[in-house]
């Protein structure tokens, strides 16, 4: 091997080792990394644009838009609103046309079960399309353990992949790598199935017609598919999926297995539903007026046909989404399409990038999915990540009240109850109250008397003004380190608002005080 | 009691709304405008031509003559078709007029290494179009493979003006929707591509690198 060859190869491992231990740190850890990357900083802000950019030209018409965005929400909470009869609807009509439906209440009982159908039907190569729930339940790493091998296909989760990394979006996988990395990482890695290199190259073109020749030929050869699902139609008995690339295709037609596997809330009642979700969804997600392929599956190959799938089964994931579907505000977390708007919209998200969160769903969504999924314990961390700005609440296209959403979980976070994870009652998250700590809820229970008691509010006012020299001292700075580690520390005026108004002559209106006092 | 019971009967303990259907959308009453019917044929050849496909506008005499004229010009040499009578009055044709590409019908099951490494074209035939975004809707079954809208690096794909819709919405809310649904139905509306690369958009990810639509105009 060329001496070249083996400084790049030794380089990504690096990297690889670089982006393990990374993920292995503290959400604030990871955050501060981020931030301080300048390349990666550049990659999302471009990215971010370019997406907002796209969505934008796409609804020229606002009044449009919010209409569409309102049935979006009224399909969505309709199906949610019958959830439990659709699923049993959509089992009867997919098992009448041949595909098999199977249930698996937690991600290791999803992961055994595929890989039970893998092997009684003793696959060994497997290919997958684009699927965020797979990622969810870790399911190429339960494969791997069992010795088989499962390729992403679609091309930025392939390159992920290849750098033994986890998609930093979820639309976009490779959305953090740039052109340079992704031609290195190519020529360093990349392999053809006889064994062959492919030559350094930063045009994508290039880059991509490499790609696509090799995963072609794993196309070819693969015992079965694993794919996701963006809409399943209970009264028709259909699997949709949404793509541009072709690889949702190649992995459910090509392969004489199919194995679908999706969440328990991407059901829809009728076909009628499925136009507006669709043109919601690509024109959102990547500002197109459809994808490239509407692909919808309703049985494995019959008889008298000479190509697709001999078996199709479907897999449908709970894991923690009953839960969500039982607590009273956080319900509507499951309206979501997985278009990823609210990522591309979201400040923090732009700045800091996917894999900060740590977590498979970044971004507003990562945020109000994975402490319900996970726990607010193991999860809570970035529910801080938030400036509460509301524009991934404005750019959902089903509605989904964000914001609210991640206050509640604040909320729930913070309830003076902890409850464990294995709590009965459904209607709370999971590990409730795990982040509250006696000193800040004191700091905030004088907070809210001093803003009930005037006097006590005059008090604090001045103290802090005479006080500030202190604050900004160093025995301030430890004081305030919890707040003050990763923001600018609030400077104290020398007078209160209320002083320089008396000062001059502004006299408080009659009865001003008694209405606060009660 | 199974996982599968356990998840309804958690499903089914939690308070829901109760939302009436979300009547369908249909002509009158869309909010998302969709074009006029006389702009139909405009609307869906911009937006496939935005989408990198190539429009052939065409009609019922011609149409074989105009398409072997691009085979040619894309070098093809050899063409997969479906099973259906306008396959074999194409592949009739080509026969008369070229020795150069071999024609196949598939009647058999396909064989992946030939259609994976030998076929240059697949030529498919719509069973609708949709105008609002440039889409034609394939049916799949015995006289219309999975596979050769799919896999070959050239796709083809037949449609008359006379099967043109709105959109999507109206076609789902048409007779037009075939029951039951055939095991695979897809809306195709450009070659296979990706901007997973830097935002850079490639065509040819996985699936066809061009695509040629055939409009039979009514004219
Ligand atoms: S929450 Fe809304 S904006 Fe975010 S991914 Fe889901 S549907 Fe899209």
């Amino acid at each position: 091997m060329a001496e070249s060859m083996i400084k790049l190869r030794d380089e990504l491992d690096a990297e690889q080792q670089d982006f393990s231990d990374m993920q292995q740190q503290h959400f604030k850890v990871r955050a501060r990394m981020a931030l301080e990357n300048d390349a990666l900083r550049n990659s999302f802000r471009g990215a971010s644009d370019f997406l907002m950019a796209k969505r934008a030209s796409v609804f020229p018409d606002d009044e449009a838009l919010q209409a569409l965005r309102s049935r979006g929400e009224a399909i969505r909470q309709h199906s949610l609103n019958h959830l439990p009869d659709l699923l049993e609807t959509l089992e009867k009509n997919l098992t009448a046309n041949g595909i098999r439906v199977h249930w698996a209440e937690t991600a290791d009982e999803a992961c055994a079960l595929i890989h039970g159908i893998l092997a009684d039907n003793n696959a060994r190569t497997v290919v997958k399309g684009k699927s965020m729930v797979s990622e969810e339940i870790e399911l190429n790493h339960y494969l791997q353990e069992k010795g088989i091998e499962c390729l992403e296909s679609d091309m930025g989760e392939y390159l992920v992949q290849l750098a033994g990394e986890t998609p930093s979006h979820i639309i976009m996988p490779a959305i953090h790598k740039n052109k340079e990395q992704i031609a290195r990482l190519m020529h360093g890695r990349a392999e053809t199935a006889d064994g062959q290199g492919v030559p350094y190259t930063e045009d994508v073109d290039e880059l991509i017609g490499n790609a696509r020749a090799i995963l072609r030929e794993k196309f070819m050869n693969a015992d079965a598919g694993i794919s996701g699902v963006n809409m399943a139609v209970a009264n028709t008995g259909t699997l949709c999926l949404v793509e541009n690339e072709g690889n949702g295709r190649m992995t459910t037609t090509v392969p004489k297995l199919h194995i679908a596997v999706t969440g328990i809330e991407k059901v829809v009642e009728d076909l009628a539903d499925v136009p507006e979700l669709l043109t919601l969804l690509t024109r959102s997600a990547t500002g197109q007026k459809i994808s490239t392929y509407f692909n919808m599956i309703s049985g494995p190959k019959k008889n008298d046909e000479l190509d697709g799938p001999e078996q199709v089964h479907l897999v449908l994931v709970d894991n923690g989404r009953s839960r969500i579907f039982n607590h009273p505000v956080l319900q509507p977390t499951l309206q979501c399409i997985r278009c990823g708007a609210c990522m591309n919209h979201c400040p923090v998200y732009a700045r800091v990038g996917g894999h900060a969160y740590g977590s498979t769903y970044p971004g507003p969504i990562g945020q109000v999915v994975t402490p319900q999924i996970g726990g607010l314990d193991n999860n809570g961390d970035m529910l801080s990540a938030c400036s509460l700005n509301g524009a991934c609440g404005e750019a959902c296209p089903v509605r989904i009240p964000l914001p609210a959403l991640i206050r509640e979980l604040r909320h729930e976070a913070n309830h003076p109850q902890f409850i464990n994870a294995a709590d009965a009652d459904l209607t709370r998250v999971k590990q409730r109250g795990a982040k509250r700590s006696l000193g800040e809820s004191i700091i905030w229970k004088g907070w809210a008397l001093a803003h009930r008691y005037p006097p006590l509010y005059q008090m604090m006012s001045r103290s802090i003004a005479i006080g500030r020299g202190l604050l900004s001292g160093s025995l301030g700075n430890r004081l305030l380190a919890p707040w003050t580690d990763s923001r600018t520390a609030p400077k104290a005026a020398a007078q209160s608002l209320h002083q320089m108004v008396k000062k001059r002559g502004v006299a408080s209106q009659p009865g001003q005080h008694k209405e606060h006092e009660q | 009691m199974s996982s599968r019971e356990r998840i309804l009967a958690r499903l089914r303990q939690a308070a829901v709304g109760d939302s009436p259907r979300v009547p369908q959308a249909v002509s009158s009453d869309r909010v998302w405008p969709a074009p006029d019917k006389a702009d139909w044929l405009d609307a869906l050849c911009q937006n496939l031509r935005d989408n990198h496909a190539e429009v052939l506008l065409t009609d019922q005499q011609t149409w074989m003559a105009d398409l072997l004229a691009r085979l040619q010009k894309y070098n093809v040499s050899r063409l997969l078709c479906g099973n259906h009578d306008t396959a074999a009055r194409l592949q009739q044709y080509i026969q008369s007029q070229s020795d150069d590409i071999d024609t196949q019908r598939v009647t058999t099951d396909i064989e992946k290494e030939v259609i994976f490494q030998q076929v240059d074209a697949g030529f498919s035939v719509a069973s609708a179009a949709l105008a609002e975004t440039g889409s034609l809707v394939i049916e799949t079954g015995p006289q219309e493979p999975r596979t050769v809208s799919l896999v070959p690096p050239l796709n083809i794909i037949l449609v008359r003006q006379s099967q043109l819709q709105a959109d999507f919405s109206a076609w789902a809310a048409s007779t037009s929707v075939p029951d039951p649904m055939p095991t695979n139905l897809l809306l195709i509306s450009g070659p296979s591509k990706t901007a997973d690369i830097q935002q850079t958009l490639a065509y040819g990810a996985h699936g066809p690198k061009s695509l040629i639509v055939v409009m039979l105009t009514d004219a």
